[in-house]
């Protein structure tokens, strides 16, 4: 029997992991990854790693939390293999100046745990909510490689090609699978994808063991440790699309976090990068659809639109994509 | 027939054909329809075969179907598996139908239908006919690999019910015991299919627990956890 043909859109995040699932769930398929951007280029790689499910569009909630949940398990898990997948376990705070809600993924994290006003108040005066739990950070520009290399191995392709629309990976494919992230707003094309524009500082600062995020609308910071650097941001520029680094946005991120955290000012400061967050109105976009190539129908899986939480949701998209795959090549025989 | 079906299964067209006409050149019925062929033309790609090819294999079908007289099971099946390689399930479903009501005995027509049926969106009405199939053969690996597959279409792709674990669980089982009905069909892609497939029902049932088990094949763990379960109705 010949092997069913899985071609992977795109090596980010969402692509690596779609691909690796895949690779494992079924092993009699042939899976090829063709995209125009890898580690250290993606959007991935600019993004903080923390496991939280934030700005998510509005996607189904019981989606979210399952995809959410599956990824804190795979982060886990690599934790455990003792191998440096970049994961961390990371305890925390969020706090703000308007009342909220609990989030309602408060029961997947370790020790989640509400503040009371008057605690909020004693971190600062404007603050009037705020929580504390303790959770995964897992830096992609460690895990991605080593997910590319996973792939590689057990006989997967790596095609380096810029797609101009998602008919081109087709002809050779029995499906395709559409994680290209931003791209998707040209390849599929779904003009609902516009970029949610981030600017990161990177610093050293060994001795920042914590995160701290202010979500408060004109002061939003946040401070996250990664395994080797702590990462300062961040910006929200919808419909932003420049990708170089704005050095005055660089320096009222620094000046923000170090009001934050009065130590970073000391911290040497490695770097900046820009990343489009693949905002998407409508949520994430997993689902199943089909492209014609030389009056061919492929079916398509798409997985994008994960917005703010690419990392979050990874390990639980893929999965997901791996049983739609496994659903659609299953035929009944004769 | 079983040739033409395998080929089928596997999308090569070509041999399929082939086999079909080889089945009437055999039978003492139809022999006279099929022409001699002289040496051995020039060989064809398996996968896709030429329009003209399948149109003469139909032609050869219909004109056996006309000159028998009654229904003739064999013939009609014959022609369920062209239009199946045709891709149009409807006929083919037809054909099933009239080969059942000349021989409602054979579980691999049933088995047929209802493969036709499922992979033409009608995993409903697959269900009772592969259930005949396997009330005749309940050893049938392959249909209840495609029940399996009818259990988890039914469900709209999200939730894998028990039964459908269970139904792929046995299939396996009847494997290892060297029990199929069938002996054409390729073992080890079915077998690797039905791997993979148990692979995907497991995390929906909250079971990765037999990840383990899963990929070290312990057919022997996989059975004892499910017997442990409690479950619907068990497979028929």
């Amino acid at each position: 029997m010949r092997p069913t043909r899985v071609v992977v859109v795109g090596a980010g995040v969402a692509g690596l992991s779609s691909a690796v699932a895949v690779l494992e769930q079924l092993p009699h398929c042939s899976v090829t990854v063709i995209s125009d951007s890898f580690s250290p280029d993606t959007t991935g790689d600019v993004a903080a790693g923390l496991w939280e499910p934030f700005l998510v569009g509005n996607s189904n909630e019981k989606d979210i939390l399952k995809w959410a949940k599956g990824t804190w398990d795979q982060f886990h898990q690599w934790f455990q293999s003792g191998e440096e997948w970049g994961v961390r376990m990371v305890p925390g705070h969020t706090f703000s100046d308007s009342p909220s809600q609990i989030p309602s993924w408060s029961n997947i994290p370790a020790q989640f745990l509400e503040y009371s006003m008057s605690e909020c108040q004693q971190i600062s005066p404007c603050y009037v909510f705020g929580y504390s739990f303790t959770t995964w950070v897992a830096q992609p520009s460690i895990f991605l490689p080593k997910l590319k290399a996973i792939v590689e191995e057990k006989g997967g392709k790596i095609i380096n090609r810029r797609l101009k629309s998602l008919d081109e990976a087709a002809p050779d494919a029995d499906v395709v699978v559409n994680c290209s992230g931003i791209g998707a707003r040209v390849l599929v094309p779904d003009l609902s994808v516009v970029p949610v524009r981030g600017q990161v500082v990177r610093v050293r600062a060994p001795w920042v063991t914590s995160f701290l995020i202010d979500e408060s609308k004109s002061t939003h910071a946040y401070i996250i440790p990664n395994t080797d650097c702590v990462v300062l941001g961040g910006t929200l520029d919808e419909g932003e699309w420049d990708l170089t680094v704005n050095a005055d946005t660089a320096r009222q991120i620094l000046k923000r976090c170090c009001e934050l955290d009065p130590s970073l000012k000391d911290a040497e400061v490695l770097g900046s990068a820009v990343g489009l967050r693949p905002y998407r109105k409508a949520g994430v976009r997993l689902e199943e659809d089909v492209v014609m190539t030389s009056g061919r129908a492929v079916p398509v899986i798409h997985n994008y639109g994960h917005s703010g939480c690419g990392v979050t949701l990874m390990w639980g998209c893929a999965r997901d994509v791996a049983s739609r795959v496994a659903t659609l090549v299953m035929k009944a025989a004769l | 027939m079983a040739l033409a079906t395998s080929y089928t299964n596997e999308s090569e067209q070509t041999n399929a054909c082939l086999a079909l006409k080889s089945w009437l050149r055999c039978h003492p019925k139809y022999r006279s329809l099929v022409p001699d062929e002289g040496a051995a033309g020039k060989p064809l790609a398996p996968t896709l075969a030429p329009k003209s090819l399948l149109d003469e294999v139909q032609a050869l079908y219909l004109q056996a179907a006309n000159t028998s007289g009654t229904v003739d099971a064999g013939v009609q099946g014959g022609l369920g598996v062209l239009y199946n390689l045709l891709g149009d399930y409807d006929k083919a479903v037809d054909c099933f139908n009239a080969a059942l009501s000349a021989d409602p005995t054979d579980s691999r027509l049933w088995n047929k239908l209802g493969a036709t049926l499922a992979n033409s969106n009608r995993s409903a009405e697959a269900v009772p006919a592969y259930q005949r199939a396997l009330q005749l053969s309940p050893g049938f690996i392959r249909c209840r690999y495609n029940l399996g597959i009818a259990c988890i279409n039914l469900k709209c792709h999200r939730q894998v019910p028990a039964s459908a674990a269970e139904h792929f669980l046995s299939a396996l089982n009847l494997q290892a015991a060297g029990r199929g009905l069938e002996e054409k069909f390729s073992r080890t892609a079915v077998s690797d299919n039905l791997w993979s497939i148990l692979r995907v029902c497991l995390p929906p049932l909250d079971l990765t627990r037999l990840l383990p088990a899963l990929n070290n094949r312990d057919l022997a763990a996989l059975n004892a956890a499910f017997k442990d379960l409690p479950s619907g109705p068990p497979p028929s």
